[in-house]
């Protein structure tokens, strides 16, 4: 299969995978970030492995497809096969569970090792709302993500707070390294021999201003 | 987003609407505006705007100001802004300065930032916010809209045959696939060298198509050219797949017979052993059936979208039974990744599927029109990723649960358990003391009504077509006719351990048929969950 179709001039198509141990929420977070109120068939979907958000940040648009990735430490020698080809990874740990943010430390270390610092990273210290029980130091935290790249964000998927900026500050990101990378070619193929069919927009752009339809 | 099946679902991107396509070009002033000053941007849905003239007016009524004295109220930014509007659960009320008063429907939102970060809302709706704006032939749908979904290899090439312009590059086409097929050897160890080639044979004439198409000549719609460039390669890939395919099973057989193996000594073992959770732990019939049509499908884009299915499949499945077993006041819990692989795997076991990973390596490496990121190339993945654990796991110590303690029950196993009841009713008294029919009994008659039930249609789906007003059609229709032509890989096909009642996608848009129904809605005193 193909890896092209990542974005063109005013669309981006980003892979987002989503890591973190079992129960710290990380399903709550992506749920709480892509519901869609005014659509019944998504509010009645109760899968949440593969979810995808649309965007729209100055004027460019944004397809975000959000992976769940199996995060159990029986499935731990399959991640490579999820986040193959991915432009961001949100990390998620509780911060009433140290031992969560450890393991957010050991995907870290795996990611920058398989995907060097292609990938944009984000750590999400969950559950913000049980602040009393917290056990991972903010400063701790903060200090990590910073000597690894990544941003750390403090969320609540129960009050729903900081997870928009969260997603908002991952798609600046990965829009930049897009950018970056536009002498590479829009459509880096997984086997370096992928090849896109091009096409020309010939319809004129039109001048901004008053309709030529005039008014009704 | 390349598939155009999913261009019909999503109707409502915005990069395809005619409305949106304007606020970028001829009113891009205004639209930056809006953005600038963070207004409300409702935009009908493309279908709704056929006929439509879309001008200064239509622009102005539908990016609107927030009400500086209502909230959830906004005003029109036109020169008077004499028209206003509400939004109200899910709804756009109009409400001064309309023709008419209506609600329209949100479709949904989508969420976006000004060049500064700041939030501004884009709403997509079901339809103008005044009826009065139809009142011409201006926006006419784009020519893509006319196409219907093509998946199947009969589908796209009658799609690609259609237009007449095409001769001249099909006619060539053909002749690449006719030399390919007679006098390119595929040789062990170099199938990457066999897809190279495919894929470049795809490419030019995918090129020379595009070049010549009235469509892709006349405006840039990136859809029409995703169709064709799917079209071309599910023509390619049908006309050679019989040349293909084995030598795929070739190189694959040695883990396909591993896996074909440790499906058959793994038959019968719950879910539960495999680590699904208890709530999700339930017959999985459809998924199932979906899965064993796999070995029969001729093209990697439709192989990939019988992954696909059968995810979606395991997913309703799920859903049904985790919703009507949640505990009241408990929420229905969601499938993540570490739900689905354990899943997938019950499902593989009795699909007995016996070239998983051929058509697995068959989509990864002869498949080139979709992209890395949707959910298409998330179903390959997930299947990649259920195969390798159930490859490369011992799963020696887990023993098949006794026939009475598990959810599913083969088609031989059903048929056997009805005639022991035979017997057994015939037999009445001495073995009714037997301890080991306690269970049957203390189901009494509810079980063997459902027995029944179960019975009579697997009578019914399995009668002779000689006995039937319809004719049967195999499962495997397809896959017999490449046998018949050459292709022998499979020498002999294992049926699923369930019953097919009807097509797969029939089964998809009902979401269960009869006999489906009937399982899920069984009067079973037990429950389908851990057999304890």
């Amino acid at each position: 299969m193909a890896a092209g179709g990542t974005g063109s001039a005013k669309s981006f198509n980003f892979k987002v995978v989503l890591l973190g141990e079992g129960a710290v929420g990380k399903t709550s977070v992506v749920l709480r970030y892509v519901e869609n109120k005014f659509n019944e068939k998504h509010i009645s979907t109760l899968q949440a492995s593969f979810l995808t958000k649309k965007l729209n940040i100055g004027g460019k648009r944004v397809n975000l497809a959000i992976w769940d990735t199996a995060g159990q430490e029986r499935f731990h020698a399959l991640g490579p096969i999820y986040y193959r080809d991915s432009n961001g990874a949100i990390l998620v740990y509780d911060i009433t569970d140290e031992d969560s943010f450890q393991k957010v430390k050991n995907w870290v270390k795996e990611l920058r090792k398989m995907l060097g610092n292609d990938i944009a990273l984000c750590i999400a210290g969950n559950k913000i709302d049980l602040e009393k029980e917290r056990h991972v130091p903010v400063a701790d935290a903060e200090s990590y993500a910073a000597s690894v790249g990544a941003k750390h964000f403090h969320t609540t998927a129960k009050l729903n707070k900081g997870i928009e900026e969260m997603f908002l500050d991952l798609s600046k990101r990965m829009i930049e390294r897009q950018s970056e990378d536009t002498h590479k070619s829009t459509t880096t193929s997984r086997s370096n021999r992928t090849k896109t069919v091009t096409i020309v927009d010939d319809e004129p752009e039109q001048p901004s201003g008053g309709g030529c339809c005039g008014s009704s | 987003m390349c598939i155009h099946t999913r261009i019909m679902a999503d109707s409502e991107d915005l990069d395809f609407n005619p409305f949106y396509k304007l606020l970028q070009t001829r009113f891009m002033n205004k639209f930056e505006t809006a953005q600038k000053k963070c207004y409300l941007v409702c935009i009908p849905a493309a279908t709704a705007l056929q006929g439509i003239n879309i001008n200064q007016n239509f622009v102005d009524t539908h990016i609107l100001r927030p009400s500086p004295y209502f909230r959830s109220h906004y005003e029109s930014t036109d020169k008077t802004g004499n028209k206003s509007i509400a939004i109200e659960n899910g709804f756009v009320q109009t409400k001064d300065g309309f023709s008419v008063n209506t609600k329209i429907r949100i479709l949904s939102e989508e969420l976006s930032y000004n060049k500064d970060y700041k939030p501004f809302k884009i709403l997509i709706i079901e339809k103008p916010l005044d009826p009065r704006f139809r009142t011409g032939n201006f926006v006419s749908l784009s020519p893509v809209d006319t196409y219907t979904n093509s998946i199947s290899f009969q589908e796209n090439k009658k799609l690609l045959f259609q237009f007449p312009e095409h001769r001249v590059p099909l006619s060539i086409l053909d002749q690449n696939i006719k030399q390919f097929n007679m006098n390119y050897m595929i040789l062990q160890g170099y199938l990457d060298h066999a897809a190279m080639k495919l894929q470049d044979m795809c490419f030019t004439a995918t090129e020379s198509i595009l070049k010549v198409n009235r469509n892709t000549r006349r405006n840039a719609d990136r859809r029409m050219v995703d169709i064709l460039t799917i079209a071309v390669e599910s023509y390619v890939m049908g006309c050679v797949h019989s040349k293909v395919f084995p030598a795929v099973c070739q190189k694959c057989c040695r883990d396909d017979n591993k896996i074909c193996s440790k499906e058959k000594e793994l038959q019968g073992v719950g879910g539960d052993e495999f680590g699904v959770k208890t709530e999700f732990c339930c017959p999985l019939p459809a998924s199932v059936v979906e899965l064993a049509r796999l070995d029969g499908l001729y093209t990697p884009l439709e192989k990939l979208f019988c992954l696909k299915s059968t995810l979606d499949c395991i997913s309703e499945e799920v859903n049904y039974f985790a919703k009507d077993n949640v505990v009241a006041g408990n929420e229905v819990p969601c499938i993540a990744s570490d739900d689905l692989i354990p899943l997938l795997v019950t499902v593989l076991i009795q699909s007995k599927s016996t070239h998983l990973i051929s058509n697995l390596y068959y989509i990864e490496h002869f498949h080139w029109a979709t992209t890395s990121k949707d959910d298409l190339s998330f179903s390959l993945v997930t299947f990649k990723a259920a195969t390798e654990y159930f490859l490369n796991t011992d799963f020696s110590h887990l023993k098949p649960l006794a026939p009475k303690m598990r959810n599913e029950m083969t088609l031989e196993e059903i048929l056997l358990a009805k005639k022991e009841q035979e017997n057994e009713t015939g037999e009445k008294g001495e073995r009714s003391r037997d301890s080991h029919k306690v269970a049957y009994r203390t189901r009494g008659g509810s079980f063997n009504r459902e027995l029944d039930n179960i019975t009579r249609m697997i009578e019914k789906t399995t009668t002779s077509p000689t006995n039937t007003t319809t004719p049967m059609k195999s499962l495997f229709a397809e896959y017999d006719q490449v046998q018949a032509s050459g292709f022998a890989q499979r020498s002999t096909v294992v049926p699923p351990d369930v019953i097919p009642s009807s097509s797969a996608h029939t089964r998809l848009q009902t979401p269960l048929g009869d006999f489906l129904s009937s399982l899920k809605n069984d009067v079973l005193d037990g429950t389908y969950g851990k057999g304890d």
